[in-house]
């Protein structure tokens, strides 16, 4: 018997030594940084944010390509390229898609973009589990931000790779809204699908930040506790950046009442929403300080000059790719000879030497990705036919604060917003989607009439044998 | 008392007698009656699995290097990829396959670990294939190959490669013992697969080649033909190097000796031993250095046993200073390497390429070296009769630097050094320094139980078994060194970019952590030893899988059938044993990245958002539903003896379905990834393992002994399932064209096919190549998509054949290797014959002509084609190869010699290792390094 319970000795102390071994399996090599480890603190959602906003900056996103790289090379921005076949952008400025260098531009554009939704997932799917884990208000600052750049991401991928909105097409496959970390293949939503999640995330998004956010209607302008100040919230996805995209977002849907809604909310009192127009004086340091809801913050150097100078500043640049908007064209874009040459824009966005080039960016951190004039542009679009006396109002307000003369009221609403994105968009890559909202047969500067076929982005191969 | 390696001790009282007769038995018998396991041993009469025992004898017999290589001579089952590249680099450790590759390869090297090689064993506790690499072979008692399921299951999840399980010697009861060992290695360069142009020859081929080309400018002519005759009077003056020999120690001696001291009282006994090697390799200054020391002790105390072994190690591999084989094979004979000052050219006049010479004379430093403490405690509890418990407690710490030196006036550096900017010339000159840690933790418990009732026989083992280890290394890159005086980081003038970082000047480093924990447990039935099945088990938690598979859970089934214990066999003269065994069952494999599993992310470097906060990002898709690779094993065997041992043979056949093989899966890239890693692939080894053993002779009146041997292996491997990802990596390896055949993996097909196009042949009338499309068309087009499998690089039968001789005193063993049926792509034709390069040297077969004008019948396409001769069957040869690995002669001194000595034992032995190579293709052979002949004259002498 003393035999047995040797054995039953030997048995029992096995068991217990080995009873909590799942736990011991967890790893955390010092080389890597484990999800599960970095998830621990808020730190580590804070850093995994601010992973998609370096992202967001990266040449193949905002930093160049959705600014004034490939998206405003299609708004045929600029006018040297044709002549220069070894330019990046030779094929790009013919909208040849296919083409091996423009492919490889249109690829990167949507695996980059996924990759960093995939980073605004990996928040959103676990951050409702660790909620307490969070100080002060860190966690609607996180979750609030996340599900905006998802939304944003998502609507200007929808704006890049699917026929523009309308009741034609609103059911025509749009593109994959993906809302999780998954392997498991998301397909492809229709056009009015998109949006509505779109729409979904923005508005969870806004509740999320109204309570806090300095970029909200809070009275404060700088959180103590947080020691966050107004310009700061600027370069992250802020509440009024989320009501200025619903905006956008109810205007490309068609919804121009909900769209006015947004506008008013920005509009009405810009001592209060911390957004107001620049001033003559230093215009081209304010109309961005001031004026801007979100913009990318770039600076690698001082200013984003060192970065843009590659393509802008006809000293530096590699000749190959320089971008140039001549002395001639700008005169035209800024309409010099027939009352423009006053324009602040004019006077300070373009260098105006033999070689003209933007210096735009010259003395900024960053590039805008939603700014004020965009909101008064909405208001004026989307009270064109309703209401043509505010409309005008909307198009005189932002013609003052840019030094021009107010328009007459006989004067043609649409031609004038179409002028104003022209003048108002210059490198920041939103002209194109203008004309491709609005339905542009032609694109001024390219000869040749254009359809769904220039509109819409080649969706990557890669991703088309997943889902066709 | 009589002791000897290899036979049982014997003590004999003396009586005052003149003459004592001893007659002892030889150990042999009773290592290859017991199955050891790494855990347990087990009975091999009613043992279902397949396994090898190779005894301490078998691996003194061969000598041939280490002991990995004396294994594959022992079962060729275990098959070294053949490393046509290092050829016999001391420092190169080999390839591992037991029956067959199972695994995928990794796309983007994903495994840091070779997927294929087997789990090792050492003295209970699982090593890396280095230290078997490195361990003195006369330290070993056994080693145990371990290949169906029922004999690897108790490792379930590292068995699916086959495990190899080597025991070292523990002391014997006795009095103090002094034995040592030396072995005297001379080895030569065998370059008998390179036949290059000497001086003429070579200058003969340029000018038929066109190198010196007319011109319709007098000046341009001129100044050609004027370089030709410069050569030209070169050759006259007599300078034709032999560029091969330059980087060879002609007289390359290595020497090993290992000293053991060991006595065996009733209760304490202890051995103390100490090992050097200093293996020279062939090429000059390449050498592999390892010291080894050890003390074991152990104690019985009652029913408890103590033991302790504590060894440690040090090793330092030297690679050469001469740089690569390789560069030496292509210089121009008739190249001056010294100036009319007797100094050594740093580049060659005419040519302007860097002298390879110059390099081993500047103070290069390229070296591996590790020091590594093992610490093995055992504590084993005999409860009660039949009944015991085994604990054992491992440590393990080795520490690794790794350093590589360049001086600034090394070739590479050429364009640095002559740089006129202070910046750039600063950059010159190089010192590399990695160093890494291991820590490994082991810890086992294992229980066993016997019972014999009546006719019914019942063992059980079981135990649980943990392991830790961590590993880290971290790399250093500085530069600016302006001359080899100033060998030391700290000269360097900055940090350099190491190649693993991901950007900017920054160092490298990793660290790997594992853990894993396992329950086992085996049960053995028999009844009279006739009818017996074997039922096996393990649960293995690792953190290598997905936290949502934590365990893996591995099984295996067997059964036997002893046929001699039957009635009718019972009294049989002719068949003294026969024995069938059957087994199924699942074992797994880990060797994988652990990262896989996890979701990672990684911080950016040299970005700051707003307010210099920093960001981090997804690095990769992580599958938390990894899973370890499972193969499916079964076997069936058989083993035979008739006449009582004169004749024995052993037969299994296998097949193993590697299910779940990890490989990657390419995403929409709409997930954010591009691919992940999932259990997808699936590959099958099937194949047959013979044995045979015959004595011709055996005379114990007269001493005469013989007797011949062999074995004979084959494998077939056949991809079943290959994932979406890899379809993808064929084509866009078909889109870059290169010379060698690549890679492909189609399903139904040999992972070691050689993919090529069909060819018809030169066309005689335009020189250009004809190829057959697959729907039977001709062509001259290469296109990737015509591809078929020309041949497999997997023979159909590999093995051994050999003999013992035993007369007296006298012992001879000889063990060839052979290999059948593969096929091999001749690489020397293409690269070094019909795509050679005429400004260096080249094969001589170059002069069997290429084709020039129609008309001519060639092997190889028009001269005038300066095209990359893509992969096709007109180089693929039978590869059909026999060789002699080893053969030795020994004579063992008689015991009235031995008195006179004062000595216990001296054994003299000679070996030759890798003398000849017949092979049916011609083709260069040890690439970077050489391969080599060696022999060793090899004293054993007992005190």
């Amino acid at each position: 018997m003393k035999t047995y319970n040797k054995i039953l000795f030997v048995t029992l102390s096995t068991v217990l030594l080995l009873s909590s071994c799942n736990g011991w399996l967890d790893i955390s090599p010092k080389s890597s940084l484990k999800k599960e480890d970095l998830f621990k603190t808020e730190g580590g959602y804070l850093n995994v944010l601010n992973g998609v906003y370096i992202g967001m900056v990266n040449d193949r996103l905002y930093g160049q390509e959705l600014t004034y790289g490939f998206m405003d090379v299609l708004a045929q921005y600029y006018n040297n390229i044709p002549s220069t076949p070894l330019h990046k952008y030779a094929n790009a400025s013919k909208y040849k898609y296919e083409e091996a260098a423009t492919k490889g531009i249109i690829t990167n554009i949507w695996n980059s973009m996924y990759n960093n939704i995939a980073n605004c997932n990996v928040i959103l799917d676990n951050i409702d589990a660790d909620k307490e884990i969070f100080t002060d208000n860190n966690y609607n600052r996180v979750k609030g931000e996340a599900l905006a750049l998802r939304a944003f991401m998502h609507f200007d991928l929808l704006r890049m790779f699917a026929p523009a909105y309308n009741t034609a097409t609103k059911n025509l496959s749009g593109i994959p809204y993906v809302d999780k970390f998954t392997n498991i293949r998301i397909p492809f939503s229709s056009i009015d699908a998109v949006c509505i999640r779109i729409k979904q995330d923005l508005i969870a998004a806004r509740d999320l930040l109204k309570e806090f956010d300095l970029m909200g209607p809070v009275d404060e302008t700088v959180d103590a506790s947080l020691s966050y100040t107004v310009a700061d919230r600027k370069a992250w996805f802020n509440y009024y950046a989320a009501t200025a995209l619903l905006a956008r977002l109810n205007l490309y849907m068609g919804d121009k009442v909900a769209a006015l809604g947004y506008v008013d909310e920005i509009t009405t009192d810009h001592a209060k929403t911390k957004i107001s127009w620049s001033q003559q004086t230093q215009f081209y340091y304010y109309f961005y300080s001031r004026e801007r809801i979100f913009g990318v913050f770039i600076v690698l150097d001082p200013y984003m000059k060192s970065k843009v100078t590659d393509y802008f500043d006809i000293a530096t640049a590699n000749n190959n790719n320089i971008l140039k908007v001549s002395i001639q064209r700008t005169m035209e874009l800024y309409e010099t000879s027939s009352g423009g040459a006053s324009d602040w824009r004019y006077l300070d966005w373009m260098s105006k030497t033999d070689d003209n080039y933007i210096t735009k960016f010259n003395t900024l951190s960053g590039i805008p990705v939603l700014k004020l004039a965009e909101i008064y542009l909405i208001g004026a679009e989307c009270t064109m036919v309703s209401d043509p006396v505010k409309s005008l109002s909307y198009l005189n307000t932002i013609r003052t604060n840019r030094g021009l003369p107010a328009l007459q009221s006989n004067a043609n609403l649409s031609d004038e917003i179409h002028k104003e994105y022209v003048k108002e968009f210059l490198g920041e890559g939103q002209l194109f989607y203008f004309y491709k909202r609005n339905s542009y047969g032609n694109i001024p500067y390219w000869g040749t009439p254009v359809d769904n076929k220039e509109y819409v982005f080649p969706v990557p191969d890669k991703e088309m044998e997943f889902n066709n | 008392m009589f002791s000897y390696i290899g036979m049982d001790k014997l003590e004999t009282k003396y009586t005052g007698q003149e003459k004592i007769i001893v007659i002892m038995v030889e150990t042999l018998a009773t290592i290859s009656d017991v199955v050891v396991t790494g855990y347990f041993t087990a009975n091999k009469k009613t043992y279902t699995g397949s396994a090898t025992t190779i005894s301490a004898a078998d691996i003194a017999k061969i000598n041939s290097g280490n002991l990995l290589q004396t294994i594959q001579v022992l079962d060729p089952s275990f098959r070294i990829i053949e490393n046509v590249d290092q050829g016999s680099n001391p420092n190169a450790l080999p390839e591992i396959e037991l029956r067959g590759s199972g695994s995928l390869p990794g796309l983007k090297s994903e495994f840091q670990y070779s997927p294929n090689m087997p789990t090792f064993i050492l003295d209970g506790f699982e090593v890396s294939a280095q230290k078997i690499f490195d361990l003195d072979p006369s330290r070993v008692l056994s080693i145990t190959l371990l290949k169906d399921a029922a004999a690897t299951a108790i490792y379930g999840s590292r068995a699916a490669n086959g495990v190899v399980v080597v025991e070292t010697k523990t002391p014997e009861k006795g009095r103090i013992q002094i034995n040592y060992k030396g072995d005297f290695k001379t080895s030569s360069a065998d370059l008998s697969g390179y036949d290059l142009l000497n001086a003429s020859e070579k200058l003969d081929y340029e000018l038929l080649a066109g190198v010196y080309p007319g011109s319709n400018r007098v000046s341009d002519m001129e100044r050609n033909m004027d370089e030709y005759y410069q050569k030209r009077r070169l050759v006259a003056m007599g300078y034709n190097t032999d560029w091969l020999v330059q980087p060879i120690d002609p007289f390359s001696i290595a020497h090993k000796h290992s000293l053991q001291v060991e006595e065996g009282g009733e209760n304490f006994r202890y051995n103390l031993n100490m090992f050097y090697d200093k293996d020279n390799g062939v090429m000059k200054e390449s050498s592999r250095d390892r010291l080894g020391i050890g003390v074991y002790f152990q104690y019985r105390y009652k029913n408890l046993l103590f033991m302790n072994n504590l060894t440690y190690n040090n090793v330092v591999a030297k690679n050469s200073p001469y740089g690569s084989f390789s560069e030496y094979a292509k210089v121009n004979p008739y190249l001056p390497y010294k100036d009319i000052n007797g100094n050594i050219v740093k580049f060659f006049e005419y040519v302007n390429t860097p002298n390879p010479l110059y390099n081993a004379n500047i103070g290069v430093i390229d070296q591996e070296a590790y020091d590594e403490i093992i610490n093995n405690f055992k504590l084993e509890w005999r409860i009660a009769d039949g009944i015991k418990l085994k604990n054992t407690i491992a440590f393990s710490k080795k520490v690794s630097n790794n350093k590589l030196f360049y001086p600034a006036d090394h070739t590479i550096f050429r364009d640095l050094y002559n740089s006129q900017i202070g910046s750039e010339k600063d950059k010159a000159g190089l010192y590399r320094n990695e160093y890494g840690e291991g820590v490994s933790f082991n810890a086992n418990s294992v229980f066993s139980y016997f019972k014999e009732i009546k006719n019914h026989y019942i063992t059980f083992n079981g135990g649980f078994e943990m392991i830790t280890q961590r590993g880290d290394l971290n790399v250093f890159q500085t530069r600016g060194f302006p001359n080899s005086l100033l060998a030391y980081p700290s000269f360097g003038t900055s940090y350099d970019m190491v190649s693993t970082g991901s950007g900017g000047t920054k160092p490298g480093g990793s660290e790997d952590i594992l853990r894993s924990a396992g329950f086992f447990g085996t049960f053995n039935y028999s009844w009279k030893n006739k009818y017996f099945v074997d039922f096996s088990g393990r649960a293995d938690g690792s953190s290598k899988f997905g936290a949502n598979n934590r365990w893996a859970k591995l099984w295996s089934a067997g059964v036997g059938w002893n046929i001699h214990y039957e009635n009718f066999l019972k009294d049989s003269k002719v068949v003294t044993m026969l024995r069938l065994r059957a087994s199924t069952g699942f074992t797994g494999s880990q060797n994988y990245n652990p990262n896989q599993s996890l979701t990672m992310f990684d911080y950016i470097r040299n970005y700051y958002y707003q307010r210099n906060y920093a960001g981090a990002q997804l690095t990769a898709m992580g599958n938390e539903n990894l899973k370890w690779q499972r193969t499916r094993k079964n076997n069936f065997g058989m083993d035979l003896e008739l006449f009582s041992k004169r004749f024995t043979a052993t037969f299994d056949y296998y097949i193993d379905d590697s299910k779940d093989a990890l490989t990657q899966v390419t995403l929409p890239p709409s997930l954010g990834f591009s691919s992940y890693t999932e259990n997808l692939g699936q590959v099958r080894n099937s194949g047959y393992e013979i044995k045979l053993n015959i004595g011709i002779i055996s005379n114990s009146s007269n001493g005469l002994y013989w007797s011949l041997f062999g074995s004979a292996a084959h494998n077939k491997n056949t991809l079943l399932k290959i994932s979406n990802s890899l379809d993808a990596w064929n084509t866009e390896q078909d889109a870059i064209v290169t010379s060698k055949p690549k890679v492909r993996f189609i399903e139904g097909q040999d992972m070691k096919s050689i993919w090529v196009v069909p060819s018809m042949g030169i066309d005689p009338a335009t020189g250009s190549e004809v190829f057959q499309k697959l729907n039977g068309e001709y062509t001259t087009t290469w296109s990737a998509a015509d591809q078929i499998v020309g041949g497999t690089m997997t023979p159909d039968l590999f093995g051994n054949l050999g003999t013992q001789f035993i007369y007296k005193q006298w012992q001879l063993n000889l063990y060839l290797l052979y290999s059948l049926g593969g096929q091999t792509y001749n690489q020397t034709l293409v690269d070094r014959v019909e795509n050679a390069d005429p400004n260096f040297n080249v094969d001589r077969r170059v002069f069997e002509g290429r084709w020039k004008v129609p008309g001519d019948i060639s092997r190889f396409k028009n001269i005038a084609d300066l095209s990359v001769t893509k992969p096709t069957s007109r180089f693929i040869e039978d590869d059909n190869f026999i060789r002699l690995n080893s053969i030795n002669v020994s004579y063992e001194f008689e015991k009235r010699q031995l008195e006179r000595l004062k000595l216990q034992r001296l054994k003299i032995i000679f070996y030759a290792n890798d003398v000849f190579n017949i092979s049916t293709v011609k083709q260069e052979r040890g690439l970077s390094y050489p391969f080599a002949r060696s022999f060793t004259l090899t004293f054993q002498i007992g005190i």
